[in-house]
């Protein structure tokens, strides 16, 4: 595996990591909003392993 | 009280009825359209696997966002307030990437003959058996999941047309049958996407219309702070709802997944695993055709937009708390509850939107439920009866399926009849959890790592529902078991080490029979 798709896949464990402190320590609308751009920045690094590097229609 | 709670009137009556017939009727010709372009029942099922990332993604949406989503989310954080939004799903744009980027393999598959998810088990590990019994776990979770389609159903019809919410029940099973009649699950990706369109964009109107009307975001913060929970049926606590977690009293508060943040993570990895998980999604990429990347950043694009629809849902639960206080917990609105706050707030915005509203969430359970009455009795028919005797007439396959319609129908249908659930989306959580924690694994991963083999699979199936059957509000409390994260996580990663420690030691299938699965790179 490439230290650059580990490295992603670090950051994408981050983002789950993000979900409950963000709840924990900010609450309010800030945590409910700011889940979903979490959740939309896991995405787009997903998203771009697969496309960047296992991309399987080639 | 600066809104009264809006009561059903004939005009709205009559819009709900027009805007529910004019989906009825769309939903037909599109079907019996796409039909006409359907030569078999296995052209039903996968269509020409012509179809682009635009109508697969949103037909995705669409599967995905059931009644919980466009209906039930509102009702939870109605009810628990932030706490609910653990639930409310704010980080399903995760689990539905996961499902794009691990699902897509599923065109592989309909290559090799797979028309549903346990076929291509079947293919995947060349077993029979497995192919049943993903048959039979199937039925079992997606009967559960029917149950909330009703209660979403029935409590729209209720609130709109004043009707007594059994009547309400009995008539929405009515047009399920129309609905199937017409041929509304027929050409499914086309009129899926249609439906996925259609959630989208109410769920986002409705969202920010229901943030506007409770004066924004900041007052509805402010008003929530100022609020404790109320037990459905009216007790009061002082428990406020101004926190992410719900200290609820053990031990029956303990089934609540937001108690703690042991719940709440635990509904994190649900989100993570679910939407791989539900075969009814991943089955969406079995008529996808080859796409380019740009094609595949589009589809990501839909899931997006598409994925954000469950929060305007929960942003309708929590301005209607803080219009409304917990009016809605009191007896006078058994059984629905807090799953009444969406549809009153549509109303309470205005007529048109209470329609538009209606005929989303119609379309949202009526597809749900007349798709996996399909897939239930598809299993049936398929994945047991044909599967354990190959020389079954298909004549006889298709009047079978039909006949098995009647029961997948009905057994739901009665649950809520007899005991509806008081907040939908937390009910239907216990089957997602369980399809979450077998199916990503049993489907989404054996399709990626050679090394899984049939019995790992199977023990991670039969695994999944004992441990389901333990749910807290089930038989979970007969042994301790009265938490719901700690069941959920049982669940989940004892069903991932069950399926990664019985495959690695027994023996997959030999290489070069997983040479055509797993083709090597150049």
């Amino acid at each position: 595996m490439r230290w650059t798709v580990k490295l992603t896949l670090v950051v994408m464990a981050l983002c789950i990591a993000l979900v409950p402190l963000l709840a924990y320590f900010v609450g309010g609308w800030q945590a409910y909003w700011g889940h979903a751009s979490i959740a939309i920045v896991f995405s787009i690094l997903a998203v771009l392993i697969k496309t960047k590097y296992y991309w399987e229609e080639n | 009280m600066a809104s009264p709670i809006p009561e059903a009137t004939s005009e709205l009556a009559l819009a709900v009825f027009v805007a529910i017939g004019s989906f009825l009727a769309f939903s037909f010709f599109l079907g019996f359209y796409m039909r006409r372009t359907a030569k078999n029942f296995e052209g039903w099922l996968v269509g020409r696997r012509d179809i682009g990332p635009l109508v697969t993604g949103f037909a995705l949406v669409a599967s995905y966002l059931s009644g919980w989503a466009i209906f039930g989310n509102a009702g939870l954080t109605y009810t628990y307030g932030w706490s609910g939004s653990w639930l409310v799903g704010t980080v399903s744009i995760m689990g539905i990437t996961i499902c794009l980027v691990l699902g897509y393999r599923m065109r592989r598959y309909v290559a090799l003959g797979a028309r549903t998810v346990p076929e291509m088990l079947k293919i995947r590990f060349e077993s029979r058996f497995i192919q049943a019994l993903a048959g039979i776990t199937m039925i079992i979770l997606l009967l559960v999941y029917c149950v909330g389609q009703y209660k979403a159903m029935a409590t729209v019809w209720t609130m709109t047309t004043g009707m007594p919410f059994h009547g309400s029940l009995l008539f929405t099973a009515i047009l399920v049958l129309i609905y199937i009649a017409i041929g509304g699950y027929a050409g499914t990706q086309w009129v899926s996407s249609f439906q996925g369109i259609l959630l989208t964009v109410v769920g986002w109107i409705l969202g920010v219309a229901a943030l506007i009307w409770a004066g924004g975001a900041t007052l509805i913060a402010d008003r929530l702070a100022l609020q404790t929970y109320t037990v459905p049926g009216g007790n009061t606590t002082s428990i406020p709802l101004d926190k992410y977690v719900l200290p609820l009293h053990a031990s029956s508060g303990l089934a609540f997944p937001g108690v703690d943040y042991i719940g709440a993570i635990a509904t994190v990895f649900m989100f993570l695993f679910m939407a791989t998980g539900f075969p009814h999604n991943i089955a969406r990429f079995l008529g996808v055709r080859k796409i380019s990347k740009r094609e595949y950043w589009t589809m990501f694009c839909i899931l997006v937009i598409g994925g954000l629809t469950p929060l305007w849902i929960g942003v309708v639960g929590l301005a209607a708390r803080s219009v409304w206080g917990d009016s809605l917990m009191s007896p006078r609105f058994w059984p629905m509850y807090g799953d009444s706050a969406a549809v009153l707030t549509s109303i309470s915005i205005g007529v048109p939107l209470a329609a538009l509203f209606a005929a989303s969430v119609f379309a949202a359970a009526v597809a749900t439920l007349a798709g996996m009455s399909m897939i239930m009795a598809a299993n049936v028919t398929r994945d047991i009866v044909h599967n354990l005797h190959p020389r079954f007439s298909p004549q006889k396959l298709l009047w079978l399926t039909r006949f098995m319609l009647i029961p997948f129908i009905a057994i739901p249908l009665w649950w809520v009849f007899t005991a509806p659930p008081p907040i939908l989306s937390e009910f239907m959580a216990s089957s997602a959890v369980a399809q979450a924690g077998i199916f990503f694994f049993v489907v989404g991963v054996s399709m990626h790592w050679k090394r899984a083999t049939k019995w790992g699979a199977s023990a991670t199936m039969i695994y999944g529902l004992i441990l389901a059957l333990l749910h807290p509000k089930a038989y979970g409390g007969n042994f301790g078991l009265n938490h719901w994260g700690i069941w959920a996580l049982m669940l989940m990663f004892g069903s991932a080490a069950v399926y990664f420690c019985v495959s690695l030691i027994t023996k997959p299938l030999p290489q070069e029979k997983l040479t055509t699965l797993f083709p090597t790179k150049h």
